[in-house]
């Protein structure tokens, strides 16, 4: 089934910002971290992908550096910051709220 | 694999970038999405496609050309810092009306320069340029020639010591028309060079020795050029430049001490300066000889009022009010309450200097508005707490305020390169090759 859209917007800069607290990510490496954590479900645009890390990266929340040996591919690599660590975590407490409740409106999947 | 000549990805690639006004991250760009482009292609063929076929589905899945460009614009749009605009604007009126006003009132008529406020209008219009020219200049080209501009300040500062033209014992760099104040404004000069310089310094014994040289090289020619102010300036800017860039404390201190060991020296050992310095801890001491203008500077201060005298300044009053002495002269023609909004939009402005710097992750565009919030903040308060004969003899003029051609071009020019560093703030370094460690 696919998820509407609207659905998906307020949700993917938490997302991203998980994935890159973990570890330092290239953004196809993110992309397929996306697809495989989702089981599938989030399958975007990878160009929208770059707009939502460049304005993070303004915003001071992620910092990118380029890795890659001479000679062979290069990758701009995407990692979090002090601000992106916390922006994060209310993210993150402003999500379950978010989730909890509706799920507790919709009845189901209370655990 | 070569995509970047592929026809299909070339003109994606353009087609993104085409929507994106700000033209230096372009090139991090087509690096990011080919690299991108590049993975997914080679993926497409293991898996056994054709490379066309692969290319186009990696095409495909980046999306519309125009909707990523567009959105990319939108994370990459140059930023103006409007605050600083509006702050600069602002003290840059307060100037013009004070200096207006002088004029009308005729107070200087012995004054050589003919129709002082028009003259400053054509400078404000010259800086502005400069100002303009500089917010779209990319600052960053400034860092390589650090080293050579620090080396033309000096040997022109050099040069002037020995053949100058003299004007109230400061030396006058004379082009075609123009007397331009070389001396007063080689201190931005110069810390347009230390900032470069010192943004990748090694405050090892032997980079402190050659910190030494940078430092006493300038302020011996200041010194010998009898320009006390742009000595001052100068290591204001040096030591906070060097402060940033991670220098020990014990190597500030010694600076520190070093610096004040001469002043100290050159204090007695100049019957002029002993004076200057005693008047300026008891001016009552001696109140019609070296005490006059600071037991005048008292009394002009403590008789303003909260909405001043009015056009009622007399010429006699205090000398050089259109430079060092204009604040007093706006005390004592529009009151304290004039005083008090120059100094909160003074202290506006080195706080938004500061946070902005906050802001800028390139260590050279770091340096250089430190170093000039350095700068500029400490001639704008020494010359305000000199004007209310709180300093001792070292005058400083009035940055943005002041009348002076060339003093009004640099603080213009480098309020320029100050917004022009923050409108590149979100650009990202291709140089920065290595993470730190988390």
């Amino acid at each position: 089934m696919n998820v509407n859209k609207e659905l998906l917007k307020g949700s993917t800069v938490t997302m991203i910002l998980s994935l890159v607290d973990r570890q330092p990510m290239y953004g196809y490496e993110m992309i397929k971290e996306l697809e495989k954590l989702s089981d599938g479900v989030f399958a975007f645009k990878e160009g929208t992908l770059y707009p939502i890390l460049h304005a993070l990266e303004s915003e001071g929340l992620v910092e990118s550096f380029w890795m890659g040996e001479e000679g062979a591919r290069r990758r701009k690599y995407y990692r979090i910051t002090g601000a992106g660590k916390t922006r994060l975590k209310e993210k993150r407490a402003e999500w379950i709220l978010f989730s909890s409740s509706v799920n507790r409106i919709i009845g189901e999947g209370i655990l | 694999m070569m995509l970047e000549k592929h026809a299909g990805v070339a003109a994606y690639l353009d087609a993104v970038c085409a929507h994106i006004r700000c033209r230096e991250v372009h090139e991090q760009i087509r690096m990011e999405f080919l690299s991108h482009i590049e993975a997914v292609v080679e993926e497409e063929v293991a898996g056994g496609q054709s490379e066309q076929a692969a290319i186009e589905k990696a095409l495909r899945q980046m999306g519309d050309a125009a909707v990523v460009g567009r959105q990319l614009h939108k994370a990459h749009r140059p930023r103006t810092e409007w605050g600083l605009v509006a702050l600069v604007s602002l003290i840059l009126g307060i100037g013009l009306l004070t200096l207006h006003s002088i004029q009308a009132q005729g107070l200087l008529e012995n004054f050589t320069a003919v129709l002082p406020f028009q003259r400053t209008l054509v400078w404000l219009f010259i800086g502005l340029a400069a100002a303009v020219g500089l917010y779209f200049y990319d600052y960053r080209k400034l860092r390589k020639r650090s080293a050579f501009l620090y080396g033309a300040v000096v040997m022109v500062l050099t040069t002037l010591h020995f053949t100058g033209t003299g004007y109230y014992g400061k030396m006058y760099l004379i082009l075609g028309p123009f007397q331009i104040d070389f001396s007063g404004i080689s201190p931005y000069l110069l810390t347009v060079a230390l900032a470069g310089l010192f943004c990748q310094w090694k405050w090892d014994a032997v980079g402190f020795g050659k910190a030494l040289g940078l430092l006493t090289l300038p302020l011996a020619l200041y010194f010998f050029n009898r320009d006390e102010g742009s000595f001052l300036l100068y290591l204001v800017a040096f030591l906070v430049l060097m402060a940033l860039s991670g220098a020990r404390r014990s190597q500030w201190v010694s600076f520190i001490a070093g610096i004040g060991a001469f002043a100290g020296f050159v204090i007695f050992s100049d019957p002029r300066y002993p004076q200057v310095f005693f008047s300026f801890l008891n001016p009552a001491a001696d109140p019609q000889g070296a005490g006059w203008l600071h037991v005048r500077l008292q009394e002009t201060i403590a008789t303003a009022g909260w909405w001043g005298h009015g056009f009622t300044f007399s010429a006699l009053w205090l000398p050089e009010i259109h430079t060092d002495f204009i604040f007093p002269y706006m005390l004592y023609t529009f009151g304290w309450a004039f005083g008090a909004l120059l100094l909160t939009a003074v202290m506006l402005l080195i706080y938004r200097m500061v946070s902005a710097a906050r802001m800028i992750k390139d260590p050279f565009g770091r340096h250089l508005i430190l170093g000039f919030t350095g700068l500029i903040g400490f001639a704008l308060l020494w010359n305000i707490l000199c004007g209310s004969g709180l300093t001792p003899g070292i005058y400083i003029s009035l940055p943005f305020i002041s009348y002076g051609g060339s003093q009004l071009l640099i603080n213009l020019a480098a309020t320029g390169l100050v917004l022009s560093v923050f409108r590149r703030k979100d650009l990202i370094r291709v140089d920065e090759m290595n993470p730190k460690k988390n």
